[in-house]
């Protein structure tokens, strides 16, 4: 609330407060680290596993949802790699006719890594069903045990298909079916897609040496004190809070934070914070008094413990 | 009868046949030049004695403009200087260097009284002033008002006591309204 200024002068008439001519310059600033991310590859394979009654209309669903399925994934941008789709139903009148070739799909994935050295390669199988019916059982298990592949991330099943598929399927990420040739499908698999790929990784497991005070800083800085450290990252030999430490110049106070990787993570769930070391600097006069607010008490910055400014 | 010879006897103005003091303060177009001494009291951990010099031209017999200045040569009071030795601190008052005022003054009644073997013709004046207190640091505003009372010391002489209040603005540590009291003994002559 701010008072109107004949208040104030009323209140504050003719009073006279003693302040140190040479106090001391002091300001707050904050060392921040942000760990380094990268977007991963999209490598995806296409099982289909289509029914349609008209025969003559297989030919054009498969293809038709394949495109779409294309142009979904292809609009997420960056690297990305589509393995060899194996059709299930190649005639489109019974599921689960074509098992899955489990050896060329791991091929697939293989080939995938070895395209991107050095990327976390974690593929996205899309399984397209449009029956509301269990899947046959050896594409149950030839989806889990693809999923698991214990050379590699575990990959992402993405079912495009009734939700009681999807449920079937165990996948936590799925797309809803409808009609072969819906035109919305397309803005369906966008949405979804978009919110998961692509993969995010912060693979680091240190942040290294993070300076406490940026290079203008630690050429003028005489003494300084750490106010805050994050309390959601484990610091290897913290500093001391509050307490008045000297700016040794030839070795710069640096602060280490401890990482947990994240690799490949969907984006919708990946955060990647930024960790903040909050920093009371003083380049003259440390020893001079601080003086809060007129009338309190007079003190002497290095000699009080904590900091004193108020938060930025 | 003889109650009149006594009046007659025991009042000395009788002999010297001066029924009525004329006035003799007569102001009325008349400029009044005036130098002296003062000294602003207003609680800044500061001693403030200063020399003043003011100028009024009356327009006519009861109301004059007048400027005044003022030169203060300001020190440290023994109490705010023993805490600047012990400590550092000093007072976040500023230190009064000068007052420049202009303003109005007015005459509220004439006055005469019998003094030894004189008569002292006096007026009594109420006035205001607005102006800058020059301090060390900054030029304030500031807004003077005053009692006064101008006697007469001779042929084309006159003292001039003054007493002020005066208000100011100052940053502190915060920016306050000051107030001071700022007594003016001044002597002069006039034109």
């Amino acid at each position: 609330m701010r008072l109107p200024l004949v208040t104030v002068l009323a209140i504050a008439c003719g009073e006279v407060h003693f302040v140190d001519p040479n106090p001391p310059q002091l300001y707050r600033s904050s060392a921040e680290f942000t760990a380094p991310v990268v977007a991963e590859p999209v490598v995806w394979i296409s099982f289909l596993d289509l029914f349609i009654e008209d025969p003559a209309a297989c030919a054009w669903a498969r293809q038709t949802t394949l495109d779409t399925l294309r142009q979904a994934v292809t609009s997420v941008g960056g690297p990305q790699m589509e393995l060899a789709g194996q059709d299930l139903a190649p005639d489109c009148r019974v599921r689960g006719r074509q098992p899955v070739d489990a050896s060329a799909v791991l091929a697939g994935f293989a080939a995938a890594q070895a395209a991107f050295p050095g990327a976390n390669v974690r593929p996205v199988i899309f399984y397209v069903d449009n029956v509301d019916l269990v899947p046959p059982q050896g594409i149950l298990d030839a989806l889990a045990a693809l999923r698991s592949v214990p050379a590699g991330q575990l990959a992402i099943l993405w079912p495009v298909s009734l939700p009681s598929v999807a449920q079937q399927l165990g996948a936590v990420r799925s797309t809803d079916w409808t009609f072969a040739g819906d035109p919305d499908l397309l803005n369906r698999l966008n949405t979804s897609i978009s919110k998961y790929l692509p993969l995010q990784t912060a693979a680091a497991a240190s942040s290294g040496p993070v300076p406490l005070l940026d290079p203008a800083h630690l050429e003028s800085t005489q003494e300084f004190k750490v106010c805050a450290l994050p309390d959601d990252v484990t610091i290897e030999d913290p500093p001391q809070l509050g307490v008045t430490l000297t700016v040794d110049r030839g070795q710069p106070p640096t602060v280490t934070f401890d990482l947990a990787p994240r690799i490949a993570i969907p984006k919708a769930l990946f955060s990647n914070p930024t960790f903040s070391v909050q920093i009371e600097g003083c380049n003259g006069n440390c020893s001079r008094f601080y003086i809060r607010e007129p009338g309190d008490e007079p003190r002497r910055w290095d000699a009080v413990h904590g900091c004193v400014l108020a938060n930025p | 009868m003889r109650a009149i010879l006594l009046a007659a006897f025991v009042a000395p103005a009788a002999f010297a046949q001066v029924r009525v003091e004329p006035r003799l303060l007569v102001k009325d177009r008349h400029w009044f030049l005036s130098g002296g001494l003062t000294w602003l009291e207003r609680g800044d951990y500061y001693n403030s004695p200063g020399i003043a010099f003011s100028g009024s031209y009356y327009l006519r017999e009861s109301d004059a403009v007048e400027v005044r200045a003022i030169l203060f040569a300001s020190w440290l009071r023994a109490s705010a200087d023993e805490v600047v030795q012990g400590t550092g601190l000093v007072p976040d008052s500023q230190k009064p260097v000068s007052l420049v005022t202009a303003g109005w003054r007015h005459s509220l009644t004439y006055g005469k009284m019998a003094l030894a073997n004189s008569v002292l013709h006096f007026d009594v004046q109420t006035g205001g002033d607005v102006g800058t207190l020059i301090t060390d640091r900054a030029w304030t505003p500031a807004l003077c008002g005053f009692v006064g009372v101008v006697g007469r010391l001779g042929d084309h002489f006159f003292g001039q006591l003054d007493l002020v209040l005066i208000g100011s603005i100052e940053h502190r540590s915060a920016t306050v309204a000051t107030f001071g009291f700022l007594p003016l003994l001044t002597l002069g002559g006039w034109l």
